[in-house]
């Protein structure tokens, strides 16, 4: 009975609460930790978390649970405290609109290389292969500087060993069975 | 006699039992750094040949190398089943397919590819009320634009002109080759020099102008960032050796080097009486 009640409840501040803490960048990466909203918003956060969702989707915008780290295999996320949560748009973007977010073509067509490449190679791949591949498209020092531009941006981690793996953005961002059946089935040109 | 033959004979086997081995091992660890297909190696006869020299093991060192195979061998099995898993997701593309296949889709069809796959990520940044306040501070106390002007020696307004391509590459608006193209003439050149010896950083950078000089510093520092050169000091001097390859160092080193007006100045001094000799 006590939980039935549970359900129904609407909680207004928490709710404001839980949007400032997701969309304001207070540090090194957007969003907030599960054990920060826990804190924050008291153990009914999911319900809370699940409400904000509800009026987000409404202006294009949800909220995604993100695996603080990548297993060896780099798709099986551990969800654990350390889990963050972000805000990402719902649908996707022009690419009209990614330039002027700032993106370059050349940025988000490399990006889609590198990422369909390392998904390709089960979620590891060696760099040196990465620039390899990307510098048959754009050439060697590009392809170079844009290995380290995505790495630096959260895209692309790197072991000890020099191996890329897909980081914390890719994970949130891109919807990886969309971008491989859609670049398998693109037609040669 | 029999004794000590037997002794011999032990430790070639012995010795050709840990090759053996080790060929075990760096056959997984090339499957782990994602070389060779995991299906490659049959696991079955690799603990074969575990099982086979595990009885003649007395040396610890060996029993460590047994554990470190049969250690490589799980993570092997691991991928084995991780392929397996992947190859029946929605996920599976056949790497040497896409690697085909990538390069010939034009940047623009790449490009709206990502873009119907991307859901970027939403955030603000703060604005607090000290924030505020110092914009509101800057912005009263900036001059009017003609007194900035002022600064720059320009007089009012200016109507928009044209100028010549030459002229452009003059004042350095506009590059006469790629940052691409320069770095690869100074890397021949670098190679050239050095000849397998290496080159002293200084009169490799400094060159008659000083902008030139810095132009070349600045090279040179994306040359070693990216492995192409490596520096190294001896003798109270820098040196730079060039790779003949690309080698990425692994654990990289920041090293900042001041090139000023008064360096420049002394090593043009330095060289300007063998100019002179050579001119006489």
């Amino acid at each position: 009975m006590e939980g039935k009640h549970r359900t129904k409840r609407f909680y207004g501040d928490k709710v404001k609460r839980a949007a400032h803490l997701l969309l304001f960048r207070r540090g090194r990466l957007p969003g907030a930790k599960e054990w920060q909203l826990r804190g924050a918003l008291g153990e009914d956060y999911e319900e809370i978390i699940r409400q904000l969702n509800d009026r987000l989707s409404d202006v294009d915008l949800e909220i995604k649970k993100i695996g603080a780290k990548t297993g060896d295999s780099s798709f099986g996320e551990t969800l654990t405290p350390e889990s963050r949560y972000l805000t990402t748009l719902k649908g996707t973007v022009t690419l009209r609109e990614a330039r002027t977010c700032g993106w370059r073509i050349d940025s988000l067509a490399g990006l889609a290389i590198t990422i369909a490449y390392v998904v390709s190679k089960q979620g590891k791949a060696s760099r040196k292969d990465v620039e390899k591949i990307l510098a048959r498209k754009f050439g060697k020092w590009h392809a170079i500087a844009m290995s380290d531009a995505f790495t630096r941006a959260g895209y692309l981690g790197e072991d000890e060993s020099g191996m890329l793996y897909l980081d914390w953005r890719t994970r949130a961002e891109i919807d990886l069975r969309t971008l491989m059946s859609l670049l398998v089935e693109a037609k040669f040109e | 006699m029999t004794l000590t033959k037997k002794s011999e004979k032990d430790t070639i086997h012995r010795v050709a039992a840990r090759r053996e081995m080790l060929d075990v091992v760096k056959t997984c660890e090339a499957i782990e750094d994602r070389r060779f297909n995991p299906f490659l190696l049959d696991v079955r006869y690799a603990l074969s040949i575990l099982g086979r020299y595990f009885p003649h093991w007395k040396e610890l060192e060996d029993h460590c190398l047994d554990a470190k195979a049969l250690n490589h061998l799980s993570r092997v099995l691991r991928l084995q089943g991780s392929q397996l898993r992947f190859q029946s997701s929605s996920l599976y593309a056949d790497p040497s397919f896409l690697e085909e296949k990538l390069p010939t889709l034009s940047t623009k069809k790449l490009a709206e590819v990502f873009a119907e796959s991307w859901h970027p990520v939403v955030e603000l940044e703060q604005v607090t009320v000290e924030s505020v306040s110092e914009a509101i501070t800057y912005w009263n106390t900036l001059a009017p634009i003609e007194e900035r002007w002022k600064r720059f020696g320009i007089d009012g307004y200016v109507a928009p002109g044209s100028l010549e391509v030459d002229k452009l590459q003059g004042m350095g608006v506009k590059a006469q080759e790629l940052f691409e193209e320069s770095l690869l003439r100074l890397w021949r050149e670098l190679l050239e020099k050095s000849r397998s010896n290496k080159v002293d950083y200084q009169s490799f950078v400094c060159r008659e102008s000083f902008a030139k000089t810095i132009e070349r510093a600045l090279l040179v520092s994306f040359l070693i960032t990216y492995g192409y050169a490596r520096m190294v000091q001896s003798k109270g001097a820098m040196w730079l050796i060039p790779n003949e390859k690309q080698r990425i160092e692994r654990r990289p080193v920041s090293l900042p080097i001041s090139i000023n007006h008064e360096v420049w100045s002394k090593w043009k001094e330095s060289t300007e009486p063998s100019v002179s000799m050579e001119t006489k």
